[in-house]
Order: C-alpha cells, then structure tokens, then sequence
C-alpha cells in the first residue's frame, strides 16, 4: 500500500511530478516484479520440500500403523518405556502417547477425541467412559498401585529444628499445626483414592476419629492431577501430598511414609479398546503386550503392583474377581511405617 | 493500470464500506459465535439455576469479585504514578523499566506462577526473611491477589501511559502559570484529560485479573473459599462435568462482561466530555 500512495502523493504537486512519477512508477514496476519473481521461486522451494517431505514420509512410515493411546498421567514413564518395547517387537505400528488426568481423556473422548486406546487410573472413569458407549470391548485391568504419603525434604528432615516449616516423621505428624498438605482435587482418582485413605486411617483407634478432620483442614490446595501434588511437594512449597508408590521412583527429592495395607487402597488401571479405533487389531496387540510378562516386568520396574500370579492371594473367589482379589493383595512395600524410602 | 485501478476501487466510499462490513462480519461470527453457543448449551441445562446458586459457584464468585477488586485499588494507586513517570521522562533507564512493564503479557502465566514461587515462595528468594517476619503467602488469598496483579497490571500501565502521553505538556504549564500546585494540576488538568486511556485500560486489567488462571494454581494452588476463584472452580468442575462447568463459565463471562461494558461506558462518557 506504501507504493501505491508514493506516486500519488509526488502528483498531486505540480511542477516537477510530470518527470518524476514515470520513473516512480518504473521503480514501483520493477520492484513489483522482482518481488513476484523471489515469491514464485520460494513457493517452488517450498513446494519441493513439502513434496520431498511427503516421500520421504511415505517411505519411511508407507504401511505403518500409528496407534493412538490416552493413558493416565501416573503412567507416563512406564508406557513410555512400553510403548518402545512395544515398537521395538512390532515394527508395523508406531505409538502416539498422549498423558493426562484419567477423568479428562474421558472427557475429552467424549467430546471426539480420537484414540483407539484408553488406560484409566480408577475404574470409576473406565465405567463413565462405558456409560458413554466409548468402549469397543472389555475392560481389562492390567496393573495395580497403591498411595504413599509424600513428604518435602524439609519437613522430613531428621533435624527438625533446621527449618521453621512443619515436621513430619510419621503418619500422626500430618495431623499436626502448620502442616501444608495437598491432594489431588477429589474428582482425580487420585484425590478420591487419598480420602479413602485418610477415613481409613481414622477408623484406626491408633489415629482416633479427629484424625481425618484434622488432615482435611491441613489441605492447601486440591491438584487437578497428581503430579501436580507431586510437585507442590518437590518444591517443599507444601510439606505432604497423597501421591501413588509409582511416583516415587521419578523423583529423589521427597521423602516416603507408606501408609500400612489395611488402610491402603489398591487402585486398580484398566485398560480397553475404544470404539471408534481404526486400528482394532494393533489395539487388542497392544493391551495383550501389557499384560504379558514382559509388559508386567517394566511396570513393576516403575513401582506398579502387576498382575501376575505371585502377587495374587490364593482366594476361593477365583481369577475372575480382580477387583476384589487385589484389596486383600495389598501393596508390595506397606509393611507399616517405615520412614525414609528415599532420601534426596 | 492495474495498480490505479485498485486505488480507485479502495477510493470509493461504498467499496471501503463493503469491505469493512465484511470483515466486520466474519470477525463479529469468529469471537460471537463461541460465546453465544457456550450461552445456548448453558441455558439448556436442566440444573442451570442450581449450579448457578450453588455454594461453589457463589463462593468462588465472591472470591474473585473481592480479590481482583483489592488487586484493582493497588495497580490503579501504584501504576497511575508510575505510568505518569513513563510517559513524561526521557531517561533511558525508564525505557528499560518500559519494556520490563510489558514483559507479563509474553510470559505464559504458568511461567509466571513459577516466576512467583521463585521469589516469594518458601524456598524463593524472599520466602525465608518473609517467614521470619511471619508471613507464608503461597496457598493464600494474598498469593491470588499478588498473582493477579503480576498479569494484570501491565494493561493498565501501558493504557495509562498512552492516555498520558496524548495529554499535551502545554495545558500543564498553563495551569502550573496560573499558580495551581503541581499535584492540583495532575488532579484537575491531567488525569480528566487521561481519563478515558485510564478506564479503558481498568476495564481490560480488571478482566484479565478475574480470568486468571495459570499464575494462580502454581503460586496460590486450590482451596475452596481461600484460593479458588471462578476459573479454578470452572476447572475443578470440568473433572466431574463439563455442564456444571459451562454454567460457571457463564457466570464469570456475565461478571467480565458487565465490568467491561459500564467501564466502557464511563470512558465514552469521559471522550465525549473531552472533545
């Protein structure tokens, strides 16, 4: 638009536009065209890349699969690991991962997102997902874990006096004054499992009944997930946060106080193939490479309880009651409270 | 010729007036028609009332009527005389404390939350000589407060500055001749004539004090009543159903909405005034 008022504004004064505005309007001309010309060979450049970008594209990936997997966000260093073994045996298909609340992938499939695959944290939001007419098949639960109370390095320090924060060294520190602790917010499987727990606790005459009125009124904050909790931790913003037993292993800043089985919960993952999965058969793969020995292996590498025989009870019930068979298989590390897992 | 074609076509009133309509148009469908369905979907809810009289709902709104109200009062007494210094000094260190003004609105506000904890968290810069004083402010309503100002302030000093600037040195001097005191001046002379950049720019702060989220839930966290305010509570109501949480959105566009629009209308009032 520049161009086009300068030649313009030259004529509008008499005298000498007359012999200037040719040339002006040669310039503008040329300018133009040469601008024309250096577009023309960067869209043929960018043609071309597009193009070359598009075979080398088809050659590398020309028949593969790509399988789409919304899985809780507790889960993301053990299918990350998964998923490339996975890949590693199956060389047709290629992972997507995609990490996040359980309740909000649910939410999200529900509004069209497209996965062919979804492991939840709780059964709660697989059976929400059900009622949604989302699944294409059975729900199988493929791992279990159990919560542990996460405390800063702080506040769990031996060494009480060295900082003016809360101290907890056991389970009755968290119901003391000034504790700050978080949870995930109680719609997070997380959350819900962490309340479960704290009523628990408090049905113990160890604990007595204020115990749970006590802690409720120590919440600072409710996460939207638990990492978020985690975190608020790890940065010894908050002193203690309800947190799952996988999540310890990323972390070497935080210390553990494991809550004893009979108040624990075992929060059962399962997993199902969506409905609307264009890729049924690398689905069904998928899940039965999770529940395979090899799949159990790295999960129980990530802290996860899997599912194999000798972490079963021998119960009259049966294999086909998981759900019930694994309260009473109880988590492989509660053996009371035992203090300092990990020390950063 | 190609080019004085175009020239004339612009030149004519009708074509430009298409134009404009037309863009007016798409962009009028582009902003409008997400809100509208939202109010549609919303309206069509069988518990609407409910949620909208419910105890979450009610008390997050309190909280982020009072919270951004008090974060109004400190960015409008601390940023007018700083924007005032912007607009009339010539100092060079000034211009980098110019750019600094503006350094919020590109952060992400989970940077800035981040950036918060970093200086007044527990383990911030500030946290431990805060703490020996007795003051924690993570996880409390001055934390929701300290947040919203930290992105809320910089539409309000930019909008002041500018209002100062179009505001000619030459009706300060005469008044200062007629032997009114500087402050008078600033009072009677300046601000009326800077009035309507000033609420223009209260109104777009004051909205994005009450839509802010990400700064918040780092710095503040989550807590009903203490820290949750209407877009913490519209995320928290997300996990369990996104219908309860349309209503809320509702709510909290009906609350910005009607901040913006008698803002608006008092700085037009004040333009009218001026010209």
């Amino acid at each position: 638009m520049i161009e086009l008022t300068c030649p313009n504004a030259i004529q509008a004064t008499p005298g000498h536009a007359w012999t200037t505005a040719p040339k002006v309007q040669r310039f503008v001309q040329g300018f133009i065209q040469r601008w024309l010309q250096s577009l023309k060979e960067s869209c043929g450049l960018v043609l071309g890349t597009i193009s070359l970008a598009g075979l080398l594209a088809c050659s590398s990936s020309g028949d593969k699969e790509t399988l789409t997997v919304f899985a809780a966000a507790s889960l993301t260093q053990a299918f990350t690991e998964i998923a490339r073994a996975f890949e590693q045996g199956h060389s047709e298909v290629s992972v997507i991962l995609t990490f996040d609340g359980s309740q909000r992938l649910r939410l999200q499939l529900e509004h069209g997102a497209k996965a062919d695959v979804f492991a939840s944290a709780d059964e709660r939001q697989m059976d929400l997902a059900q009622e949604s007419g989302l699944l294409g098949g059975e729900a199988v639960p493929f791992a279990a874990n159990t919560l542990v109370v996460a405390v800063s390095a702080q506040a769990g320090a031996e060494d009480g006096s060295a900082h003016t924060g809360a101290t907890i060294h056991s389970l009755k520190d968290l119901a003391g004054e000034d504790v700050k602790l978080v949870l995930a917010h109680s719609e997070v499987p997380a959350g819900r499992y962490a309340l479960t727990v704290i009523n628990s606790l408090a049905d113990d005459p160890e604990f007595g009944p204020q115990y749970s009125a006590l802690l409720l009124a120590n919440i600072v904050s409710q996460e939207p997930n638990v990492r978020g909790v985690l975190q608020k931790v790890t940065m010894g913003e908050a002193d203690a946060g309800f947190v799952y037993t996988s999540d310890l292993r990323s972390n070497d800043n935080i210390l553990a106080l494991t809550v004893p089985s009979e108040a624990n919960v075992a929060a059962v993952y399962p997993i199902a193939v969506l409905r609307d999965s264009a890729e049924l058969e690398s689905a069904e793969l998928f899940i039965s490479f999770l529940t395979s020995p090899r799949g159990q292996k790295i999960l129980q590498e990530h802290g996860f309880n899997g599912l194999d025989s000798h972490n079963q009870p021998t119960s009259s019930r049966g294999g086909n009651n998981l759900r019930m068979s694994y309260r009473f298989a109880g988590p492989k590390m509660a053996h009371g409270l035992a203090h300092g897992l990990k020390e950063g | 010729m190609a080019l004085s074609m175009r020239r004339r076509f612009f030149a004519q009133p009708s074509a430009a007036v298409g134009v404009g309509a037309g863009a007016t148009l798409l962009y009028v469908a582009f902003i409008g028609l997400p809100v509208v369905a939202l109010l549609i979907k919303a309206a069509q809810q069988e518990s609407f009332f409910s949620s909208l009289t419910s105890g979450t709902a009610l008390t997050a709104m309190r909280l982020s009527l009072i919270s951004s109200a008090i974060s109004m009062v400190v960015i409008v007494l601390v940023g007018t005389p700083f924007a005032y210094l912007l607009a009339r000094s010539r100092s060079p260190w000034l211009r980098l404390v110019d750019a600094l003004v503006e350094l919020p609105l590109v952060m992400p506000p989970v940077v800035a939350g981040v950036a918060m904890l970093m200086a007044f968290g527990r383990r911030g810069v500030l946290g431990p000589p805060l703490e020996d004083l007795g003051i924690t402010l993570p996880f409390t309503t001055a934390a929701v407060i300290l947040a919203q100002i930290f992105v809320a302030s910089p539409f309000y000093v930019r909008s002041a500055k500018l209002g100062f600037q179009s505001v000619a040195t030459d009706h300060e001097d005469i008044s200062r001749t007629l032997g009114v005191s500087p402050w008078w001046t600033f009072w009677r002379v300046t601000i009326p004539l800077a009035a309507p950049s000033l609420l223009t720019g209260l109104a777009l702060s004051w909205a994005r004090a009450i839509s802010e989220f990400g700064a918040t839930i780092m710095f503040a966290g989550n807590l009903m009543g203490k820290t949750q305010t209407m877009p913490l509570a519209i995320m928290s109501a997300m996990e369990t159903s996104l219908d309860t949480a349309m209503v809320l959105s509702v709510l909290l566009i009906l609350g910005s909405l009607t901040i913006l629009v008698t803002l608006g209308i008092f700085a037009r009032r004040q333009w009218q005034g001026a010209a």
